[in-house]
């Protein structure tokens, strides 16, 4: 019983997908243990309604597509949008423990011998108070100032209180960079890191690292939950993912948001906020310049690379510091590939489509390559040290303040060289650009301030 | 528009025909419709010469090659179940519409049918809404994966005759061509019992 109760606490799942035996679940049912529930629910709620509507149990999502069944030799309806965690249809069956609750064993360990800067070490004391009280806070610091740290002693607090723990967030990326780091730091606790394709646990987990998509597996299974990147692409724009954080939680649990950008949104919903304006290392954050680049798309489209970005290129060279360069799409990243070539021929290109990507960054980081074309996945999370940075079409729609926020939080991340040159190349200057440098600006005035 | 296989929104190119509905509305955006790949004609019936299946089988046709993208949607059809996806594929069946062949369809069997909820050759048709008959029943439940190609062309029969197909032309429709042992073994049944002709038309030919 224990490795079912393990297995399922907190978590709901297809019944033919477990990793125990029909019978054995089948057995849990009978006994009460196991609660089944219909893939696909209908909410008859409203009587004045005649057309009733129906949703996913695991995703929420409502737009469902209608098939004739042949199991239930009928019309079923099924989920195309968490498709890829196995199919719920009408007549599929989801299960969640109903069982004797499982008792934790509170036996986790904190290694960490960093220290916190007085900021963070503020910051995180103020974190450590709500998430006792469980109060929603938001983290509001600045690129490079050390968010991940300073989460631990919150974490280290929960997990000894027996509180099952969660850090979620958008993007994979994170959850890979994240998961080392925590194992190290919690040596002795059970972490699963989940996001799509990463292995399948069968044992019972206190800390979990997750996409926000993955806790779609999950129900009522958190006392306390942080969303990194809170505001990234596609947490933001994505119901269902929100969805799924609240139904991932238990009903009264908090959830505590990190992020250099927060929205109108995320500033308002929090009860308690500490705000970070300076980087780890004390040094100011790097503030943009903007240089026009007519027709620049005109030019590329016609073989040409515009003069301006070709000289700052080559002076990256000649200084042998790696670059990022951002592109608003992958179009005109294509076209542009070949032009940048010409000036070197190593310089490659990314997206979130490359089945390479996470090869092509370390290439950069270890300097195996001497810059990288890029769309706006390269935005956030990644840390190379003296890294020079510009955006091309900086005034494209698509990179919003928040965006190019945090494409400048990617320069003067090391110690060692705690500044670095930031274009934004741009057809015009948008208000989000000016939006972006003026709060960057209001960061670095608040940090002397400090 | 909403793409069917990548979720993206994309415009749709106005024409005359969609507004009087003589053209359906477009499913996939462009981007995803580019990366699949149309089959060259080509004869691949050569491998089974000297078997004594050798003939059942009057002509083998496929629309499409395996790439990597069809291997990719083609698993989110029949192996996630996503059978929405069946609608892509609705035009290239269109024409089966005009044929006077009998049009039958490769069975799946019954323990796999209740298990995979649809037949995923059945619903490419009834997509296009193109009629057909079930006079084929699959008597063994066995994968072909796995199987070398020897152990494929000798293995004991997987399908008997249900309905009466005497001295009537058959077009045999079904998903995959890998090696052609399905259909040969079906051609093979249908022409003992009497078939005229039996061609074959797939989706896809790996």
């Amino acid at each position: 019983m224990k490795e079912v109760q393990a297995f399922l606490t907190g978590r709901i799942w297809l019944k033919e997908q477990t990793p125990f035996p029909l019978p054995v679940i089948e057995e849990f049912i009978r006994k009460g243990f196991i609660s089944p529930h219909t893939g696909i629910q209908s909410n008859q709620n409203s009587s004045s309604k005649k057309t009733k509507s129906s949703n996913c149990r695991r995703c929420g999502n409502k737009q469902l597509t209608a098939f004739q069944c042949a199991k239930c030799n009928g019309t079923c309806l099924y989920c195309r949008q968490c498709i890829q965690m196995g199919r719920i249809s009408s007549c599929s069956e989801l299960i969640t423990w109903s069982g004797p609750s499982k008792v934790h064993e509170v036996n986790h360990c904190f290694t960490w011998s960093g220290t916190l800067t007085s900021l963070q070490a503020k910051a995180s004391n103020e974190l450590l108070i709500s998430v006792q009280r469980n109060q929603s806070h938001l983290i509001y610091a600045v690129c490079g100032a050390g968010k991940t740290e300073l989460l631990y002693p919150s974490i280290f607090d929960a997990l000894q209180r027996g509180l099952r723990v969660c850090v979620a967030t958008p993007r994979t990326d994170v959850v890979l960079e994240l998961a080392p780091r925590f194992q190290q730091v919690f040596p002795q606790t059970i972490i699963h890191a989940l996001y799509g394709g990463s292995p399948d646990y069968s044992d019972f987990a206190q800390l979990i690292l997750a996409t926000t998509h993955q806790l779609l597996r999950f129900e009522k299974a958190f006392d306390v939950v942080f969303v990194d990147e809170a505001d990234a692409f596609p947490y933001t724009v994505d119901k269902s993912l929100q969805f799924a954080v609240q139904k991932a939680k238990k009903k009264s649990a908090a959830v505590h948001t990190i992020t250099a950008t927060p929205s109108d949104e995320l500033l308002s919903q929090a009860d308690n906020i500490s705000l970070i304006s300076q980087r780890f290392h004390g040094f100011p954050l790097p503030v943009p310049r903007f240089v026009g680049l007519w027709n620049y798309k005109k030019h590329m489209y016609k073989d040409q690379l515009p003069q301006k970005l070709a000289n700052w290129t080559q002076q990256c060279l000649q200084n042998d510091q790696p670059f990022l360069i951002f592109f608003p799409t992958i179009d005109l990243m294509k076209c542009a590939l070949p032009l940048f070539q010409q000036i070197h021929v190593d310089i490659s290109a990314v997206h979130a489509e490359d089945p390479e990507r996470k090869e092509k960054v370390l290439k950069l980081r270890r300097k195996k390559v001497c810059g990288l074309l890029t769309t706006t996945i390269l935005e956030r999370g990644i840390t190379i040290p003296n890294v020079q940075v510009a955006v091309v079409g900086a005034d494209e729609k698509i990179f919003t303040s928040s965006a190019l926020i945090q494409i400048s939080g990617r320069v003067g991340r090391s110690v060692d060289f705690p500044s670095g040159d930031l274009v934004f190349f741009h057809h015009g200057i948008s208000l989000e650009m000016d939006k972006a440098k003026a709060t960057i600006i209001e960061h670095n005035t608040n940090r002397e301030v400090l | 528009m909403k793409c069917l296989i990548c979720s993206s929104s994309f415009l749709e190119i106005a024409s005359w025909r969609k507004l009087l509905f003589i053209k359906s509305s477009q499913l996939v955006c462009e981007k995803c419709l580019n990366k699949f790949e149309k089959a060259e004609e080509k004869d691949c019936r050569n491998e089974w010469i000297g078997t004594h299946y050798e003939g059942a089988l009057d002509s083998v046709n496929s629309i499409y090659n395996y790439n990597d993208w069809m291997k990719h949607v083609y698993q989110q059809y029949k192996f996630q179940l996503d059978v929405e996806l069946a609608n892509i594929f609705t035009s290239d069946f269109l024409p089966l519409l005009k044929v006077k062949a009998k049009i039958v369809p490769i069975p799946l069997h019954p323990d796999m049918l209740l298990a995979r909820t649809f037949s995923q050759v059945d619903e490419l048709l009834n997509a296009a809404n193109v009629p057909f008959h079930h006079v084929l029943s699959k008597t063994l439940n066995h994968s072909q994966v796995g199987k070398s190609k020897k152990e494929r062309i000798s293995t004991e029969l997987i399908f008997t005759v249900t309905k009466d197909v005497q001295n009537q032309n058959i077009l045999l429709v079904d998903d995959l061509y890998t090696t052609g042992t399905t259909l040969h073994h079906a051609a093979y049944v249908l022409k003992k019992a009497g078939a005229n002709t039996v061609d074959a038309l797939t989706l896809i030919r790996a």
